[in-house]
């Protein structure tokens, strides 16, 4: 489904990735982790077209969206989210999510209306009696939860999830988790940024790991808890998490 | 959706205020009268200014729109191409929302403070190309005479004030539009708009292209009331920052904000001219660093709790309407 070759992406004299190819296919649940700046969001903004790569490929669905333009490349269906959240301050949780449904993936004939599409993504996020309110009055964990229903309101096929689970408690956290299986339940295939180890390994089929702008594992959950690499440069060592 | 008053209320109470102000020709003279004209030139601005802030876009030069209306219905008059008013002013209207929409395609790569002083220096540049080109009027300036000038002040009176009317409601359609939606999510977040499939530039040079064309149309109003326009009637940047005063000390992005902005600046304005002859306009000056200071929000914005009243010594006042 995504399909990204060998992409170097250069800030003046900084590599922020370097030649990093991943695949999701469709269906997967694929987690993206690594240190801070690591090139984690630099990989989702260059799959959303907000960077442009000096070298490699995009493919969404065998179509190239290298550097187009991220109102186009959310309308082929691709959603995220952002690690600090970008909630729309002004407008009232439905309008927020109101954005996504008008200006998303096109409306099939078939489909809902807008509004009840809208509606149904409030429920599904348990945001749907909060739907008046204006976002600065919602909680952190709402926000959160906001960011996500905006995100599936553009109608995407893939969804990129950064950092959504950053900041929520364990009970939180797990319906967060539920949420996301929902969402595969519904045909949905992820690619997710996460901190939150438990959650990464509940939730995903592979995991790709970075470090300094460079791919240094891929595999299972399982596979990569016991890679070498991974732990030295991002789990940690025993005699560190000892100390 | 059935009409509710509770959603609409800002826009019912601005028609109820303009219809009683359309009533003073029958009990006042032509001195508040004219005023009131005044008034409403910039009130009727603003609703169209106020189309630029809600898509975040704080423009310096606004009046560069008003003389673009303005100098097409006085070259229109003054070469005999059309004597037509209405029509008159109407292209009065599309050539300043075409220049909106050709000076829009560089200015709006930028943002924020950059495209504030982007505006300033195009709306100088054109102030400046006028006032040096002879054809255009020059500094002279270009007499616009017409049988119009020779009726009763009350018709520019009733005209003007259909025009706010009309602009006022024109600004809540847009405004609760998809149109408004994306504009609003664009001044909120460009990125997230964009990431949801908001294009937001053409969205943009669309918002500022109208908001251009409804300025101009006032611009064109203004030719035929005053009957000469020059540089420095039409053109200027104490105009622009008339406007920006009234839209912000009324309340940015509100329908009443404009009409009680309107009142307040152009009436300060006024008396501070009996005094100071030549820099009155540091009474506006004053007007807007206390509006930034004390409540941000600017008066509707405040009375609404949509935006804080600060003391600006001890901070915020009204925490809780505020909802921070």
């Amino acid at each position: 489904m995504l399909e990204v070759q060998s992409v170097t992406l250069r800030f003046g004299g900084l590599t922020a990735l370097n030649g990093v190819s991943l695949n999701v296919k469709h269906h997967e649940i694929v987690g993206l982790i690594g240190t801070n700046g690591s090139g984690k969001s630099t990989m989702f903004n260059l799959i959303t077209g907000f960077y442009k790569p000096q070298s490699g490929k995009i493919l969404f669905n065998d179509t190239e969206i290298t550097g187009k333009s991220p109102e186009k490349i959310c309308k082929m269906g691709i959603g995220r989210t952002f690690q600090i959240m970008k909630p729309f301050g002004s407008l009232t949780v439905f309008q927020n999510v109101l954005v996504g449904s008008y200006f998303g993936k096109k409306r099939e004939d078939h489909e809902k209306s807008f509004r009840d599409h809208c509606l149904e993504m409030l429920r599904l996020t348990n945001l749907y009696e909060k739907r008046n309110k204006l976002v600065r009055d919602l909680t952190f964990a709402d926000q959160k939860r906001l960011e996500l229903a905006r995100a599936l309101s553009a109608r995407p096929s893939l969804l990129l999830l950064d950092e959504v689970m950053a900041g929520l408690n364990a009970t939180e956290t797990l319906q967060y988790v539920d949420m996301i299986k929902d969402l595969r339940q519904k045909g949905l295939t992820v690619l997710i940024i996460e901190h939150v180890m438990k959650a990464i390994m509940l939730l995903t089929d592979r995991i790709y790991v970075l470090n300094s702008g460079q791919l240094i594992a891929q595999g299972t959950p399982e596979e990569i808890a016991n890679d070498a690499n991974v732990i030295q440069s991002y789990l940690g060592t025993d005699q560190f998490a000892r100390s | 959706m059935p009409f509710s008053y509770r959603r609409n209320k800002q826009l019912i109470y601005t028609l109820v205020i303009l219809g009683v102000i359309g009533l003073t020709p029958l009990v006042t003279h032509s001195y508040v009268e004219s005023l009131l004209i005044l008034i409403l030139i910039y009130v009727a601005m603003t609703q169209g200014y106020n189309l630029m802030l809600i898509q975040g876009d704080l423009s310096f030069g606004p009046a560069a729109f008003m003389g673009a209306g303005a100098y097409t219905v006085a070259l229109l008059v003054h070469y005999g191409v059309s004597t037509n008013p209405v029509l008159n002013s109407l292209l009065g209207a599309g050539v300043a929302g075409v220049v909106g929409f050709v000076l829009g395609f560089p200015l709006l790569k930028l943002r924020g403070i950059y495209f504030a002083i982007g505006t300033l220096g195009l709306a100088e540049i054109i102030r400046l190309v006028i006032l040096s080109t002879p054809s255009l009027g020059g500094g002279q300036g270009i007499i616009v005479t017409t049988f119009i000038q020779s009726f009763n002040q009350d018709i520019f009176f009733y005209a003007i004030v259909g025009i706010t009317a009309a602009f006022t409601v024109f600004s809540h359609v847009i405004f609760k539009s998809r149109l408004g939606l994306a504009l609003a999510a664009i001044k909120d977040n460009i990125e997230a708009a964009k990431s949801l499939g908001v294009r937001a530039t053409p969205f943009r040079l669309l918002g500022f292209s109208l908001s251009g064309a409804l300025i101009g149309l006032v611009g064109a109003f203004f030719a035929y009331y005053n009957g000469f326009v020059y540089p420095d009637n039409v053109l200027s940047l104490g105009i622009s920052f008339t406007i920006l005063t009234i839209a912000f000390f009324g309340g940015e992005s509100t329908f009443l904000g404009p009409i009680i902005g309107g009142f307040a600046v152009v009436l300060a304005e006024q008396i501070a001219q009996n005094f100071i002859l030549q820099g009155y306009q540091v009474v506006l000056a004053v007007l807007l660093v206390i509006v930034f200071l004390v409540m941000p929000g600017g008066i509707v914005g405040t009375l609404t709790g949509k935006a804080p009243l600060i003391n600006p010594i001890r901070g915020l006042m009204n925490r809780k309407r505020a909802g921070h």
